[in-house]
């Protein structure tokens, strides 16, 4: 199969995607490109040549059910899954091999892996974490898959606060040490038993996924452009009760550790001393809460006053 | 025999809130250490052989050699096992 390339510009995370049109889904915001941002644009070509054949030594993993092989360098990144080569050659450029695969499963794992590989070689910190903006404050969500993180952050969007990032969180630090987070995709994906305690309605999505047999249903939401700074984090975890307690010490480190994409993995990190370095900053300078809520899915209201409260709490400080 | 204990160039440490965390890079693993197991490892890196290792904690905590000496060598071993650090003999004369 050969890709033509029409070269657009997508916004992601604030970064500049110059690449085939193709690789854009509907709800991205495309504007015309300008290189007069902090960053330079990523560039990605497609390749219809055989993928080189590289041994990948290092151990794989699973990305949404499909096993994913890495070889990490310090400036590049190589990865592969079902048959596809990323060779992201520096923090700039992205080269595909696609394979036989169709658009929509390059794209997928595009937006999954590639692009997140190159957000750390670019010195970002990418999460497994949601973000919404509450009292003026952006809060991310952190906590197990399954532990309802999209669920209560899809239920704060229904009664009007702004989401800024679902599944996957992208984060910098800037020069004088605070701790910016990016908007991210707009996109939620639910299970319908979400949906249904949400109020979002299954015929709104403008797409559906499958996650382990199970499926997924997409909806465009209206986000943000605008980089923000961080101002707290949030575990959510299943419990006994609903209550609030504050995250600190050992546990503070662990959680939000195993939230970070490329940690999650071990040797799976370009340059990692300087990496753990603004991982230690983010923890340290960032204060964080556990929310502890029942399996009874309908406390979502009540979750929800206990965030506004501690947020207001947190702004009288 | 006389041992000399490195540290892993490939472990950070640092602290959270109130406990103090070594992480080793190449495992992607973490430790979290307590005051007196902080106090071990920040020793070695001016202490790297056993016996002044012994006789600088010995002073520090106000203690016998001889009392600390197997709890010392029981951590030693944990963070060597944990390959936060590594070891070298040497016969002494």
């Amino acid at each position: 199969m050969r890709y033509t390339e029409k070269m657009i510009r997508h916004y992601y995370y604030n970064q500049t995607i110059v690449g085939p049109k193709w690789l854009n889904t509907p709800f991205l915001q495309t504007k015309n490109a300008t290189t007069s941002g902090a960053s330079a644009p990523i560039t990605v070509s497609i390749i219809n040549d055989p993928a080189p054949n590289i041994n990948f030594k290092q151990q794989a993993f699973s990305a949404g059910n499909k096993p994913l092989y890495f070889n990490n360098h310090l400036d590049h990144i190589q990865l592969q899954t079902e048959d596809i080569f990323f060779d992201i050659l520096d923090k700039n450029t992205i080269h595909i091999y696609p394979g036989a695969k169709p658009p929509e499963t390059i794209t997928h794992h595009f937006w999954q892996s590639a692009l997140l590989a190159v957000l750390t070689l670019r010195g970002g910190i990418s999460l497994h974490a949601n973000a919404v903006r509450i009292n003026h404050k952006v809060y991310l969500f952190i906590g197990d898959s399954g532990a309802g993180k999209s669920t209560f952050t899809s239920y704060l969007y229904q009664q009007g606060y702004q989401l800024i990032s679902d599944d996957c969180s992208f984060l910098t630090l800037a020069s004088d040490g605070q701790v910016l987070i990016h908007p991210g995709k707009q996109e939620i994906r639910l299970y319908q038993e979400s949906c249904d305690l949400v109020g979002l309605p299954i015929q709104d999505a403008y797409r559906t996924v499958k996650k382990l047999d199970q499926i997924k249903y997409c909806f465009a939401i209206p986000s943000t452009t605008e980089t923000s700074q961080l101002s707290g984090i949030i575990l959510i975890k299943k419990g006994k009760k609903t209550a609030l307690t504050t995250l600190k010490d050992i546990e503070k480190f662990q959680s939000i550790l195993n939230s970070v994409f490329a940690f999650s993995q071990p040797n799976h990190v370009p340059n990692p001393t300087e990496q753990f370095k603004k991982l230690t900053h983010l923890i340290q300078a960032t204060p964080a809460i556990t929310l502890e809520r029942s399996a009874d899915q309908n406390t979502l209201e009540e979750l929800k006053d206990l965030v506004i409260s501690y947020s207001q709490k947190e702004i009288k400080k | 025999m006389s041992t000399t204990y490195h540290k892993k160039s490939s472990v950070v440490s640092t602290e959270i809130d109130n406990a103090t965390v070594l992480y080793t890079v190449e495992k992607g693993s973490y430790f979290s250490i307590n005051e007196t197991g902080l106090a071990i490892w920040e020793a070695l890196s001016n202490h790297p052989k056993k016996d002044d290792l012994l006789n600088y904690l010995a002073q520090k905590f106000n203690a016998n050699i001889t009392e600390i000496e197997p709890d010392i060598t029981a951590y030693l071993t944990e963070l060597l096992q944990q390959g936060l650090i590594t070891e070298t003999h040497e016969a002494t004369t």
